[in-house]
């Protein structure tokens, strides 16, 4: 089952909803089994298995104004409203953009060219280079589509200039890899002491 | 490099969030009575859920067959759902090289190509792996490369070998210009394959 054909699709996406369809496919599966599985009972013994008669006396006696049937409503427009956020909300980018380098077209590329950059490699690219930097113990970072967080620790009392420090290296660094836009860098730097 | 079923969870979950919500709102609508305020045609708020007598509906052998079908298409479709959550690689087959089969006829398999392409990556400075895929025809190939590179790398110098030989080498291979490339990078702390920066340490003696 080739859902794209066998073409390429963008490398830099936003979440693909699965755990909603994960479980909405579950439970149109568990339907689909509890239905044939009546089916199948009413066919071999004649009758509609037991556990239905509960669901169907409840039916029998209700009203449009009866609580139970208030609270069905509420529930499916919940539902519903909760399955319209999650397929209309974005989400994420997985990566970040990077700008090939400038070759002057001597690439054999009749069409596009996407360079991306995983958020997660971003963070660790960032963190990576912010332990090169004089002053810094040990560094850790989050990325996100449009910033990069770095969490710094250090054994200096005074920690204003190495924050200042970082960002500029870490900075450079990132905007030495191509990235495009440049990503906004940002760092908490805790004393160690 | 892996695809997903985006567009289709989309897709399926607005149709089902409409379907959802319109039927929530119309209960409540019935039930607080504003629907028969609006079309007295419609029902009444004291008015029975059920009108008829649920033995008689379910009696008839034709509504068993009914609720199997509509078992089976809900099960069905319930599993293939949960099936196309599974990342695909969708890799091309195999590219037909000839121009006229009566000629002879060359076939290339894609993943060979795309091994060659692999092991070059392989070979450039700061590099740690690759995979790549190839998709398209072999008029119209799509490459699609996953490259990890150390945490030192220069990325745009990888990426300016990766453009100037790799590419080029796979297009003089085909044959053709390709019609998409793709890039992805990570970074990993591992060693590089070609190329290794060997960490020293010592001590000063004066």
């Amino acid at each position: 089952m080739s859902r794209h054909d066998g073409k390429a699709t963008p490398l830099r996406h936003r979440p693909s909803r699965a755990v909603p369809a994960l479980i909405l496919g579950t439970l149109l599966l568990a339907a689909g089994v509890a239905l044939v599985w009546a089916a199948v009972a009413r066919l071999v013994t004649g009758s509609w298995p037991v556990y239905l008669a509960g669901p169907r006396d409840w039916l029998t006696g209700l009203t449009w104004n009866d609580p139970g049937v208030w609270a069905v409503g509420a529930a499916a427009a919940v539902v519903g409203v909760v399955l319209l956020a999650a397929a209309l909300v974005p989400g994420r980018f997985n990566a970040l953009r990077l700008q090939a380098p400038g070759d002057g077209g001597q690439i054999p590329v009749a069409g596009a060219q996407e360079i991306v950059m995983t958020r997660r490699a971003v963070a660790r690219y960032a963190a990576a280079h912010c332990e090169y930097v004089d002053g810094v113990g040990s560094a850790s970072a989050t990325a996100s589509a449009r910033a990069v967080h770095l969490n710094v620790t250090t054994a200096l009392h005074e920690t204003g200039e190495l924050r200042g420090r970082v960002i500029a290296v870490v900075r450079e660094r990132l905007a030495g890899t191509g990235l495009n836009p440049v990503p906004k860098v940002t760092a908490s730097v805790r004393s160690k002491e | 490099m892996r695809q997903h079923a985006g567009a289709m969870n989309r897709t399926w979950l607005v149709i089902l969030g409409i379907l959802a919500l319109a039927g929530g709102v119309l209960i409540l609508l019935a039930a607080s009575g504003t629907l028969h305020a609006m079309s007295p045609a419609t029902v009444a708020a004291e008015s029975p859920v059920v009108t008829g007598d649920l033995h008689t509906v379910f009696g008839p052998a034709s509504v068993t067959a009914i609720v199997l079908v509509a078992g089976v298409l809900m099960g069905s479709l319930g599993l293939l759902w949960i099936l196309a959550q599974i990342p695909r690689r969708n890799p091309a087959d195999r590219y037909r090289l000839h121009q006229d089969p009566a000629s002879g006829t060359t076939l290339c398999d894609a993943s060979v190509l795309a091994s060659a392409v692999e092991n070059q990556i392989n070979t450039l400075p700061g590099v740690v792996g690759s995979s790549a895929l190839l998709r398209g025809t072999a008029m119209e190939p799509d490459l699609t490369m996953k490259v990890t590179v150390t945490n030192r790398a220069d990325i745009q110098h990888v990426l300016h070998s990766i453009n100037t030989r790799v590419i080029p080498d796979l297009s003089t291979a085909l044959e053709t210009p390709l019609r998409r490339t793709g890039i992805q990078l990570e970074v990993s702390g591992r060693n590089a394959i070609a190329g290794t920066t060997v960490d020293t340490t010592g001590t000063v003696i004066y």
